[in-house]
Protein backbone atom coordinates (compact mmCIF):
# COMPACT_ATOMS: atom_id res chain seq x y z
CA UNK A 1 0.00 0.00 0.00
CA UNK A 2 1.62 2.93 -0.93
CA UNK A 3 0.94 5.53 1.75
CA UNK A 4 -0.37 9.52 1.37
CA UNK A 5 1.73 12.43 2.48
CA UNK A 6 1.70 12.73 6.65
CA UNK A 7 4.09 15.05 7.50
CA UNK A 8 4.88 13.42 11.04
CA UNK A 9 7.64 15.74 12.25
CA UNK A 10 9.33 13.76 15.27
CA UNK A 11 9.42 10.94 12.03
CA UNK A 12 10.84 13.24 9.82
CA UNK A 13 13.85 14.41 12.56
CA UNK A 14 15.00 11.06 12.71
CA UNK A 15 14.87 10.85 8.27
CA UNK A 16 16.82 13.73 8.97
CA UNK A 17 19.47 13.21 11.91
CA UNK A 18 19.89 10.07 10.36
CA UNK A 19 20.98 11.64 6.73
CA UNK A 20 23.17 13.87 8.56
CA UNK A 21 24.97 10.66 10.84
CA UNK A 22 25.54 8.68 6.89
CA UNK A 23 26.82 11.87 5.21
CA UNK A 24 29.05 12.92 8.23
CA UNK A 25 30.56 9.12 7.84
CA UNK A 26 31.96 10.07 4.40
CA UNK A 27 33.50 13.33 5.37
CA UNK A 28 35.99 13.47 3.36
CA UNK A 29 34.37 12.63 0.28
CA UNK A 30 31.91 15.15 0.87
CA UNK A 31 34.71 17.44 1.88
CA UNK A 32 37.00 16.74 -1.37
CA UNK A 33 34.41 16.50 -3.78
CA UNK A 34 33.00 20.23 -3.02
CA UNK A 35 35.90 21.80 -2.88
CA UNK A 36 37.38 20.50 -6.37
CA UNK A 37 34.62 21.27 -8.13
CA UNK A 38 34.75 24.83 -6.45
CA UNK A 39 38.28 24.91 -7.06
CA UNK A 40 37.98 24.07 -10.78
CA UNK A 41 34.92 25.83 -11.55
CA UNK A 42 36.43 29.15 -10.20
CA UNK A 43 39.82 29.23 -11.84
CA UNK A 44 38.18 28.38 -15.29
CA UNK A 45 35.77 31.68 -14.75
CA UNK A 46 39.03 33.33 -13.77
CA UNK A 47 40.60 32.54 -16.95
CA UNK A 48 37.50 32.82 -18.93
CA UNK A 49 36.17 35.69 -17.88
CA UNK A 50 39.68 37.63 -17.85
CA UNK A 51 40.14 36.97 -21.62
CA UNK A 52 36.68 38.16 -22.03
CA UNK A 53 37.31 41.67 -19.86
CA UNK A 54 40.78 41.94 -21.80
CA UNK A 55 38.92 42.53 -25.04
CA UNK A 56 36.11 44.96 -24.15
CA UNK A 57 36.22 48.68 -23.17
CA UNK A 58 35.20 49.41 -19.85
CA UNK A 59 35.27 47.91 -16.85
CA UNK A 60 31.87 46.21 -16.71
CA UNK A 61 29.55 44.28 -18.85
CA UNK A 62 25.76 44.08 -17.88
CA UNK A 63 26.55 45.80 -13.86
CA UNK A 64 29.26 43.13 -13.47
CA UNK A 65 32.85 43.82 -13.10
CA UNK A 66 35.43 41.12 -13.18
CA UNK A 67 35.59 40.65 -9.34
CA UNK A 68 31.74 40.45 -8.96
CA UNK A 69 31.69 37.82 -11.71
CA UNK A 70 34.14 35.73 -10.33
CA UNK A 71 32.25 36.16 -6.76
CA UNK A 72 29.09 35.05 -8.76
CA UNK A 73 30.98 31.68 -9.97
CA UNK A 74 32.14 31.49 -6.54
CA UNK A 75 28.33 31.26 -5.27
CA UNK A 76 27.23 29.35 -7.97
CA UNK A 77 28.17 25.73 -7.39
CA UNK A 78 27.81 26.44 -3.22
CA UNK A 79 24.12 27.52 -4.07
CA UNK A 80 23.82 24.11 -6.86
CA UNK A 81 25.24 22.04 -4.07
CA UNK A 82 22.81 23.60 -1.49
CA UNK A 83 19.23 23.40 -3.65
CA UNK A 84 20.31 20.31 -5.61
CA UNK A 85 21.22 18.82 -2.33
CA UNK A 86 22.34 14.92 -3.69
CA UNK A 87 21.65 15.86 -7.26
CA UNK A 88 19.08 12.90 -7.68
CA UNK A 89 16.74 11.48 -4.83
CA UNK A 90 17.93 7.85 -6.30
CA UNK A 91 13.79 7.22 -6.82
CA UNK A 92 14.41 5.75 -9.84
CA UNK A 93 16.99 3.56 -9.04
CA UNK A 94 14.55 2.21 -6.45
CA UNK A 95 12.06 1.60 -8.83
CA UNK A 96 14.40 -0.33 -10.84
CA UNK A 97 15.84 -2.59 -8.30
CA UNK A 98 12.73 -2.99 -6.00
CA UNK A 99 14.10 -1.29 -3.18
CA UNK A 100 11.38 1.36 -3.28
CA UNK A 101 9.50 -1.85 -1.53
CA UNK A 102 11.27 -0.87 1.97
CA UNK A 103 10.04 2.36 2.39
CA UNK A 104 6.45 1.05 2.14
CA UNK A 105 6.67 0.06 5.20
CA UNK A 106 8.09 2.63 7.13
CA UNK A 107 5.70 5.28 8.92
CA UNK A 108 6.29 8.05 7.01
CA UNK A 109 5.50 8.75 3.04
CA UNK A 110 7.75 8.18 0.76
CA UNK A 111 7.55 11.70 -0.62
CA UNK A 112 8.32 13.40 2.94
CA UNK A 113 11.06 11.07 3.61
CA UNK A 114 13.28 12.06 0.59
CA UNK A 115 12.35 15.49 1.25
CA UNK A 116 14.24 15.18 4.68
CA UNK A 117 17.05 13.50 3.09
CA UNK A 118 17.74 16.05 0.47
CA UNK A 119 16.96 18.81 3.32
CA UNK A 120 20.06 17.11 5.58
CA UNK A 121 22.01 16.98 2.58
CA UNK A 122 21.24 21.00 1.91
CA UNK A 123 21.87 21.92 5.60
CA UNK A 124 25.65 20.53 5.75
CA UNK A 125 26.18 21.89 1.99
CA UNK A 126 24.80 25.43 3.76
CA UNK A 127 27.54 24.88 6.20
CA UNK A 128 30.32 23.96 4.37
CA UNK A 129 28.94 27.71 1.72
CA UNK A 130 29.05 29.34 5.10
CA UNK A 131 32.72 28.49 5.62
CA UNK A 132 33.71 28.88 2.03
CA UNK A 133 32.69 32.20 1.71
CA UNK A 134 34.40 33.44 5.06
CA UNK A 135 37.32 31.80 3.47
CA UNK A 136 37.33 33.51 0.61
CA UNK A 137 36.69 37.27 1.65
CA UNK A 138 38.77 36.42 4.49
CA UNK A 139 41.70 35.52 1.68
CA UNK A 140 40.44 38.01 -1.25
CA UNK A 141 38.14 39.91 0.29
CA UNK A 142 34.40 41.37 -0.65
CA UNK A 143 34.32 43.45 -3.72
CA UNK A 144 33.93 47.03 -3.05
CA UNK A 145 31.00 47.39 -5.74
CA UNK A 146 28.89 44.29 -4.51
CA UNK A 147 26.11 45.75 -1.92
CA UNK A 148 25.96 43.76 0.75
CA UNK A 149 23.03 44.11 2.95
CA UNK A 150 21.35 41.68 5.82
CA UNK A 151 18.39 41.72 3.52
CA UNK A 152 20.23 40.80 0.50
CA UNK A 153 21.33 37.57 3.37
CA UNK A 154 17.58 36.81 4.01
CA UNK A 155 16.05 37.40 0.21
CA UNK A 156 18.61 34.76 -0.19
CA UNK A 157 18.28 32.66 2.16
CA UNK A 158 14.22 32.61 1.48
CA UNK A 159 15.01 32.13 -2.32
CA UNK A 160 17.32 28.76 -1.37
CA UNK A 161 14.32 27.20 0.55
CA UNK A 162 11.82 27.78 -1.77
CA UNK A 163 14.43 26.66 -4.69
CA UNK A 164 14.99 23.29 -3.08
CA UNK A 165 11.34 22.29 -3.05
CA UNK A 166 10.89 23.28 -6.79
CA UNK A 167 14.25 21.22 -7.52
CA UNK A 168 13.24 18.44 -5.05
CA UNK A 169 9.85 18.20 -6.80
CA UNK A 170 10.47 18.38 -10.55
CA UNK A 171 13.27 16.46 -10.59
CA UNK A 172 11.82 14.02 -8.12
CA UNK A 173 9.21 13.91 -10.69
CA UNK A 174 11.13 13.20 -13.56
CA UNK A 175 12.70 10.33 -11.92
CA UNK A 176 9.17 8.63 -11.44
CA UNK A 177 9.30 7.98 -15.09
CA UNK A 178 11.39 5.32 -14.30
CA UNK A 179 7.56 3.53 -13.69
CA UNK A 180 7.58 3.07 -16.89
CA UNK A 181 11.41 3.20 -18.90
CA UNK A 182 14.02 1.04 -17.49
CA UNK A 183 16.49 3.44 -17.08
CA UNK A 184 16.57 7.27 -16.63
CA UNK A 185 20.14 8.46 -15.52
CA UNK A 186 19.80 9.99 -19.09
CA UNK A 187 17.27 12.19 -18.47
CA UNK A 188 18.26 13.75 -15.04
CA UNK A 189 21.45 14.44 -16.38
CA UNK A 190 19.91 16.33 -19.31
CA UNK A 191 18.28 18.19 -16.80
CA UNK A 192 21.57 19.51 -15.37
CA UNK A 193 22.50 20.68 -18.77
CA UNK A 194 19.49 22.30 -19.17
CA UNK A 195 19.33 24.25 -16.04
CA UNK A 196 23.03 24.77 -15.77
CA UNK A 197 22.19 27.16 -19.05
CA UNK A 198 18.99 28.11 -19.18
CA UNK A 199 19.11 28.54 -14.95
CA UNK A 200 22.83 30.83 -15.28
CA UNK A 201 25.05 28.81 -13.90
CA UNK A 202 26.91 28.36 -17.00
CA UNK A 203 26.83 32.41 -17.65
CA UNK A 204 24.91 34.87 -15.88
CA UNK A 205 21.21 35.50 -17.47
CA UNK A 206 22.01 39.27 -17.86
CA UNK A 207 24.54 38.42 -20.78
CA UNK A 208 22.02 36.61 -22.46
CA UNK A 209 19.75 38.82 -25.43
CA UNK A 210 16.62 40.51 -23.79
CA UNK A 211 13.92 38.52 -25.55
CA UNK A 212 15.83 35.45 -23.91
CA UNK A 213 15.82 36.72 -20.39
CA UNK A 214 12.04 38.25 -20.68
CA UNK A 215 10.73 34.49 -21.71
CA UNK A 216 12.94 32.67 -19.12
CA UNK A 217 11.29 34.70 -15.87
CA UNK A 218 8.34 32.76 -16.28
CA UNK A 219 10.17 29.24 -16.27
CA UNK A 220 11.09 27.18 -13.25
CA UNK A 221 15.04 27.45 -14.49
CA UNK A 222 16.25 30.89 -13.42
CA UNK A 223 14.77 30.55 -9.73
CA UNK A 224 16.52 26.98 -9.24
CA UNK A 225 19.95 28.11 -10.18
CA UNK A 226 20.78 31.85 -10.34
CA UNK A 227 17.87 33.48 -8.36
CA UNK A 228 19.43 32.46 -4.84
CA UNK A 229 23.18 34.25 -6.06
CA UNK A 230 21.68 37.08 -7.39
CA UNK A 231 19.78 37.90 -3.92
CA UNK A 232 23.45 37.21 -2.09
CA UNK A 233 25.06 39.73 -4.46
CA UNK A 234 22.48 42.35 -3.98
CA UNK A 235 20.82 42.49 -7.34
CA UNK A 236 17.33 41.82 -6.65
CA UNK A 237 15.10 44.30 -4.94
CA UNK A 238 11.76 43.97 -2.80
CA UNK A 239 9.49 43.98 -5.79
CA UNK A 240 11.26 41.47 -7.92
CA UNK A 241 11.73 39.03 -5.20
CA UNK A 242 8.41 39.24 -4.36
CA UNK A 243 7.24 38.53 -7.89
CA UNK A 244 10.30 35.87 -8.38
CA UNK A 245 9.00 34.12 -4.87
CA UNK A 246 5.50 34.11 -6.76
CA UNK A 247 5.80 32.61 -9.80
CA UNK A 248 8.21 29.80 -7.73
CA UNK A 249 6.02 28.85 -5.36
CA UNK A 250 3.54 28.49 -8.95
CA UNK A 251 5.91 26.31 -10.20
CA UNK A 252 6.48 24.42 -7.04
CA UNK A 253 2.74 23.87 -6.96
CA UNK A 254 2.92 22.33 -10.71
CA UNK A 255 5.34 20.45 -9.82
CA UNK A 256 4.53 19.35 -6.81
CA UNK A 257 0.72 18.00 -8.36
CA UNK A 258 2.73 16.36 -10.82
CA UNK A 259 4.82 14.32 -8.40
CA UNK A 260 2.11 12.93 -7.04
CA UNK A 261 0.04 12.14 -10.09
CA UNK A 262 3.02 10.32 -11.52
CA UNK A 263 2.97 8.69 -8.02
CA UNK A 264 -0.40 7.63 -8.13
CA UNK A 265 -0.26 6.33 -11.67
CA UNK A 266 3.16 4.74 -10.93
CA UNK A 267 2.00 3.52 -8.00
CA UNK A 268 -0.06 0.84 -10.25
CA UNK A 269 2.52 -0.18 -12.18
CA UNK A 270 5.03 -1.04 -9.93
CA UNK A 271 5.67 -5.03 -9.43
CA UNK A 272 7.71 -4.39 -6.45
CA UNK A 273 10.25 -7.17 -8.16
CA UNK A 274 12.87 -4.95 -9.87
CA UNK A 275 13.27 -5.23 -13.58
CA UNK B 1 46.37 -8.03 -34.35
CA UNK B 2 44.03 -9.92 -36.93
CA UNK B 3 42.31 -11.71 -34.07
CA UNK B 4 42.10 -8.61 -32.18
CA UNK B 5 39.95 -7.01 -34.93
CA UNK B 6 37.94 -9.26 -35.01
CA UNK B 7 37.10 -9.60 -31.63
CA UNK B 8 36.37 -5.88 -31.51
CA UNK B 9 33.51 -6.20 -33.74
CA UNK B 10 32.55 -9.01 -32.38
CA UNK B 11 32.37 -6.72 -29.12
CA UNK B 12 30.43 -3.89 -31.34
CA UNK B 13 27.60 -6.58 -32.62
CA UNK B 14 26.73 -8.02 -29.42
CA UNK B 15 26.61 -4.44 -27.79
CA UNK B 16 24.75 -2.92 -30.91
CA UNK B 17 22.21 -5.94 -30.39
CA UNK B 18 22.05 -5.33 -26.17
CA UNK B 19 21.72 -1.72 -26.75
CA UNK B 20 18.55 -1.91 -28.94
CA UNK B 21 16.43 -3.88 -25.95
CA UNK B 22 17.01 -0.43 -24.11
CA UNK B 23 14.89 1.22 -26.88
CA UNK B 24 13.75 4.40 -25.12
CA UNK B 25 16.82 4.42 -23.00
CA UNK B 26 18.80 4.49 -26.00
CA UNK B 27 17.01 7.36 -26.95
CA UNK B 28 17.16 8.88 -23.71
CA UNK B 29 21.20 9.07 -24.19
CA UNK B 30 20.87 10.54 -27.84
CA UNK B 31 18.90 13.37 -26.56
CA UNK B 32 21.04 13.56 -23.67
CA UNK B 33 24.18 14.03 -25.85
CA UNK B 34 21.94 16.76 -27.78
CA UNK B 35 21.50 18.57 -24.83
CA UNK B 36 25.14 18.52 -23.96
CA UNK B 37 25.93 20.12 -27.73
CA UNK B 38 23.40 22.16 -27.68
CA UNK B 39 24.56 23.87 -24.57
CA UNK B 40 28.25 24.16 -25.10
CA UNK B 41 27.49 25.69 -28.47
CA UNK B 42 24.81 28.53 -26.76
CA UNK B 43 27.51 28.81 -24.38
CA UNK B 44 29.95 30.43 -26.61
CA UNK B 45 27.75 32.32 -28.66
CA UNK B 46 26.35 33.92 -25.97
CA UNK B 47 29.80 34.74 -24.96
CA UNK B 48 30.23 35.94 -28.24
CA UNK B 49 27.64 38.53 -27.95
CA UNK B 50 29.90 40.92 -25.90
CA UNK B 51 33.48 39.90 -27.32
CA UNK B 52 34.76 39.45 -30.81
CA UNK B 53 37.53 37.72 -29.72
CA UNK B 54 38.11 35.37 -27.03
CA UNK B 55 41.59 33.51 -26.51
CA UNK B 56 42.75 35.09 -29.94
CA UNK B 57 40.11 33.08 -31.32
CA UNK B 58 37.44 34.82 -33.31
CA UNK B 59 33.38 33.21 -33.30
CA UNK B 60 33.76 31.05 -36.31
CA UNK B 61 37.32 29.46 -34.97
CA UNK B 62 36.14 29.28 -31.83
CA UNK B 63 33.25 26.84 -33.15
CA UNK B 64 35.66 24.59 -34.46
CA UNK B 65 36.98 24.11 -31.19
CA UNK B 66 33.61 23.28 -30.13
CA UNK B 67 33.49 20.67 -32.75
CA UNK B 68 36.88 19.13 -31.90
CA UNK B 69 36.18 18.86 -27.75
CA UNK B 70 32.71 17.37 -28.96
CA UNK B 71 34.26 14.99 -31.55
CA UNK B 72 36.62 14.05 -28.91
CA UNK B 73 33.25 13.67 -26.11
CA UNK B 74 31.10 11.30 -28.38
CA UNK B 75 34.15 9.33 -29.41
CA UNK B 76 35.18 8.42 -26.02
CA UNK B 77 31.73 7.92 -24.78
CA UNK B 78 30.84 5.44 -27.67
CA UNK B 79 34.00 3.86 -27.48
CA UNK B 80 35.70 3.70 -23.98
CA UNK B 81 32.94 5.55 -21.10
CA UNK B 82 30.79 2.66 -20.49
CA UNK B 83 33.98 0.17 -19.84
CA UNK B 84 35.88 2.85 -17.63
CA UNK B 85 31.94 3.31 -15.50
CA UNK B 86 32.12 -0.51 -14.82
CA UNK B 87 35.65 -0.37 -14.38
CA UNK B 88 36.41 0.46 -10.20
CA UNK B 89 33.12 -2.00 -9.58
CA UNK B 90 34.89 -5.01 -11.76
CA UNK B 91 37.55 -4.52 -9.25
CA UNK B 92 35.95 -4.29 -6.14
CA UNK B 93 33.71 -7.22 -6.71
CA UNK B 94 36.62 -9.29 -7.88
CA UNK B 95 35.09 -9.72 -11.04
CA UNK B 96 38.25 -8.65 -12.85
CA UNK B 97 39.80 -12.13 -12.31
CA UNK B 98 37.15 -13.55 -15.64
CA UNK B 99 39.11 -11.02 -17.34
CA UNK B 100 42.69 -12.05 -16.43
CA UNK B 101 41.72 -15.75 -17.56
CA UNK B 102 40.72 -15.02 -21.36
CA UNK B 103 43.53 -15.54 -23.58
CA UNK B 104 43.93 -11.90 -24.58
CA UNK B 105 45.52 -8.39 -23.37
CA UNK B 106 43.14 -7.91 -20.05
CA UNK B 107 43.20 -4.06 -20.76
CA UNK B 108 41.88 -4.52 -24.19
CA UNK B 109 38.95 -6.42 -23.36
CA UNK B 110 38.45 -4.41 -20.23
CA UNK B 111 38.38 -0.78 -22.00
CA UNK B 112 36.57 -1.92 -25.32
CA UNK B 113 34.38 -4.65 -24.88
CA UNK B 114 31.43 -2.51 -24.89
CA UNK B 115 30.32 -0.61 -27.72
CA UNK B 116 27.61 2.41 -27.15
CA UNK B 117 25.69 2.41 -29.95
CA UNK B 118 23.41 5.24 -28.97
CA UNK B 119 27.14 7.70 -28.67
CA UNK B 120 27.67 6.39 -32.19
CA UNK B 121 24.63 8.34 -33.50
CA UNK B 122 25.93 11.17 -31.40
CA UNK B 123 29.33 10.71 -33.12
CA UNK B 124 28.12 11.68 -36.70
CA UNK B 125 26.44 14.46 -35.19
CA UNK B 126 29.57 15.89 -33.32
CA UNK B 127 31.62 15.26 -36.63
CA UNK B 128 28.39 17.18 -38.39
CA UNK B 129 29.19 19.78 -36.00
CA UNK B 130 32.75 20.19 -37.01
CA UNK B 131 32.22 20.01 -40.62
CA UNK B 132 29.88 22.87 -40.48
CA UNK B 133 32.33 25.14 -38.41
CA UNK B 134 34.82 24.23 -40.37
CA UNK B 135 32.77 25.50 -43.62
CA UNK B 136 32.17 28.45 -41.68
CA UNK B 137 35.95 29.21 -41.27
CA UNK B 138 36.77 32.63 -44.01
CA UNK B 139 39.62 30.77 -44.96
CA UNK B 140 39.34 27.39 -46.91
CA UNK B 141 41.05 24.03 -45.29
CA UNK B 142 42.73 21.95 -47.13
CA UNK B 143 41.43 18.21 -47.07
CA UNK B 144 45.34 17.27 -45.89
CA UNK B 145 44.83 19.57 -43.08
CA UNK B 146 41.34 18.00 -41.98
CA UNK B 147 43.25 14.54 -42.45
CA UNK B 148 46.08 15.63 -39.92
CA UNK B 149 42.88 16.91 -36.83
CA UNK B 150 41.03 13.66 -37.36
CA UNK B 151 43.87 11.61 -36.13
CA UNK B 152 45.09 14.45 -33.86
CA UNK B 153 40.95 13.99 -32.48
CA UNK B 154 41.61 10.18 -32.45
CA UNK B 155 44.62 11.04 -30.24
CA UNK B 156 42.79 13.37 -28.11
CA UNK B 157 40.35 10.79 -27.23
CA UNK B 158 42.69 8.13 -26.48
CA UNK B 159 44.48 10.82 -24.38
CA UNK B 160 40.91 11.39 -22.44
CA UNK B 161 40.68 7.40 -21.96
CA UNK B 162 44.33 7.41 -20.80
CA UNK B 163 43.86 9.98 -18.10
CA UNK B 164 40.59 8.75 -16.78
CA UNK B 165 41.67 5.31 -16.69
CA UNK B 166 44.76 6.91 -14.70
CA UNK B 167 42.27 7.92 -12.40
CA UNK B 168 40.60 4.59 -11.81
CA UNK B 169 43.78 2.73 -11.55
CA UNK B 170 43.53 3.58 -7.47
CA UNK B 171 40.15 1.18 -7.28
CA UNK B 172 43.16 -1.63 -6.66
CA UNK B 173 43.93 -0.12 -2.98
CA UNK B 174 40.77 1.75 -2.30
CA UNK B 175 37.05 1.03 -1.66
CA UNK B 176 35.96 3.47 -3.59
CA UNK B 177 37.40 5.60 -6.28
CA UNK B 178 34.94 8.35 -6.31
CA UNK B 179 37.31 11.47 -5.34
CA UNK B 180 39.43 10.81 -8.20
CA UNK B 181 36.93 10.28 -10.60
CA UNK B 182 34.95 12.98 -9.23
CA UNK B 183 38.86 15.13 -9.59
CA UNK B 184 38.56 14.09 -13.44
CA UNK B 185 34.73 14.96 -14.39
CA UNK B 186 35.48 18.61 -12.55
CA UNK B 187 38.34 19.00 -14.52
CA UNK B 188 36.94 17.92 -17.86
CA UNK B 189 36.38 21.91 -17.81
CA UNK B 190 39.72 22.78 -18.69
CA UNK B 191 38.79 20.19 -21.80
CA UNK B 192 36.00 22.67 -22.74
CA UNK B 193 37.50 25.94 -22.78
CA UNK B 194 40.86 26.50 -25.52
CA UNK B 195 44.04 26.86 -24.08
CA UNK B 196 44.58 30.01 -24.93
CA UNK B 197 42.78 32.13 -22.58
CA UNK B 198 44.91 30.13 -19.81
CA UNK B 199 48.41 31.90 -19.02
CA UNK B 200 51.16 31.11 -16.82
CA UNK B 201 52.09 27.63 -14.87
CA UNK B 202 48.13 26.44 -15.34
CA UNK B 203 48.57 26.70 -19.10
CA UNK B 204 51.99 24.87 -19.03
CA UNK B 205 50.15 22.04 -16.73
CA UNK B 206 47.46 21.81 -18.78
CA UNK B 207 49.67 20.96 -21.97
CA UNK B 208 51.93 18.78 -19.89
CA UNK B 209 50.98 16.89 -16.60
CA UNK B 210 47.54 16.99 -16.74
CA UNK B 211 46.74 17.26 -20.29
CA UNK B 212 43.24 18.62 -20.73
CA UNK B 213 44.43 21.67 -23.12
CA UNK B 214 46.28 19.25 -25.23
CA UNK B 215 42.69 16.73 -25.94
CA UNK B 216 40.96 18.98 -27.97
CA UNK B 217 42.49 22.38 -27.99
CA UNK B 218 45.74 21.93 -29.68
CA UNK B 219 44.48 19.88 -32.11
CA UNK B 220 42.36 23.08 -32.97
CA UNK B 221 45.40 25.03 -32.88
CA UNK B 222 46.69 23.28 -35.61
CA UNK B 223 44.44 23.72 -38.20
CA UNK B 224 43.41 27.44 -36.89
CA UNK B 225 46.77 28.19 -36.99
CA UNK B 226 49.89 27.61 -39.40
CA UNK B 227 49.47 23.85 -39.13
CA UNK B 228 52.30 23.65 -36.92
CA UNK B 229 54.12 20.21 -37.22
CA UNK B 230 55.64 20.97 -33.60
CA UNK B 231 51.78 20.52 -32.47
CA UNK B 232 51.72 16.98 -34.23
CA UNK B 233 54.60 15.69 -32.35
CA UNK B 234 53.76 17.20 -28.57
CA UNK B 235 50.34 15.83 -28.49
CA UNK B 236 51.64 12.60 -30.13
CA UNK B 237 54.53 12.84 -27.29
CA UNK B 238 52.19 13.48 -24.44
CA UNK B 239 50.14 10.50 -25.74
CA UNK B 240 53.33 8.13 -25.90
CA UNK B 241 54.44 9.21 -21.90
CA UNK B 242 50.65 8.60 -20.98
CA UNK B 243 50.90 4.83 -22.47
CA UNK B 244 54.23 4.14 -21.38
CA UNK B 245 53.01 5.40 -17.82
CA UNK B 246 49.65 4.15 -18.20
CA UNK B 247 51.40 0.67 -19.04
CA UNK B 248 53.37 0.88 -15.68
CA UNK B 249 50.71 1.46 -13.40
CA UNK B 250 48.73 -1.31 -14.93
CA UNK B 251 51.22 -4.36 -14.41
CA UNK B 252 52.15 -2.48 -10.87
CA UNK B 253 48.30 -2.78 -10.19
CA UNK B 254 48.06 -5.67 -11.65
CA UNK B 255 50.85 -7.47 -9.37
CA UNK B 256 48.71 -5.74 -6.02
CA UNK B 257 45.10 -7.36 -7.03
CA UNK B 258 44.05 -10.10 -4.74
CA UNK B 259 40.99 -11.29 -6.30
CA UNK B 260 37.44 -10.96 -4.28
CA UNK B 261 39.07 -9.79 -1.42
CA UNK B 262 40.63 -6.85 -2.96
Amino acid sequence: MIKKFEPNPRYLWSVFTLELRKLMSYRVDFWTSTLLSVLCQIVVAFFLWKAVFLQIQGDSIHGFTFSSIVLYYLFMPLSNKLVRGPEMSFIASEIYDGSLNRYLIFPVSYFAYKLASHLAYSFVSLFQALLLTILYITVIGWPSEVPFHSSSLLFSLGAVVCSIFLYYTLSGAIEQIAFWADNVWSLLVMQRFVLNLLGGALIPLAFFPTWAQELLRYTPFPYMVAFPVRCLMGQVGLQEWALSILILCLWSAVATVLWFWLWRKGSYQYAGVGI
Amino acid sequence: MLRYISLYFSFVRFSLGKAMEFRLDFFFRIFMDLAYYAVNIAFFKVIYLHTELLGGWSEAQMMVFVGCFLVVDALNMTVFANNLWWFPILINRGDLDYYLIRPVSSLFMLSLRDFAGNSLVNLVMAAAILAWAIAGLPEPVSFLHIVTLLLLLIEGCFLYYMVHLLTLIPAFWMQSTRGPDQLFFNMIQFMERPHTIFSGWIRKILLTVLPFGVMASLPAEYLLGEHSVYLIVHISLVCLAFFLLLLFFWKYALASYSSASS
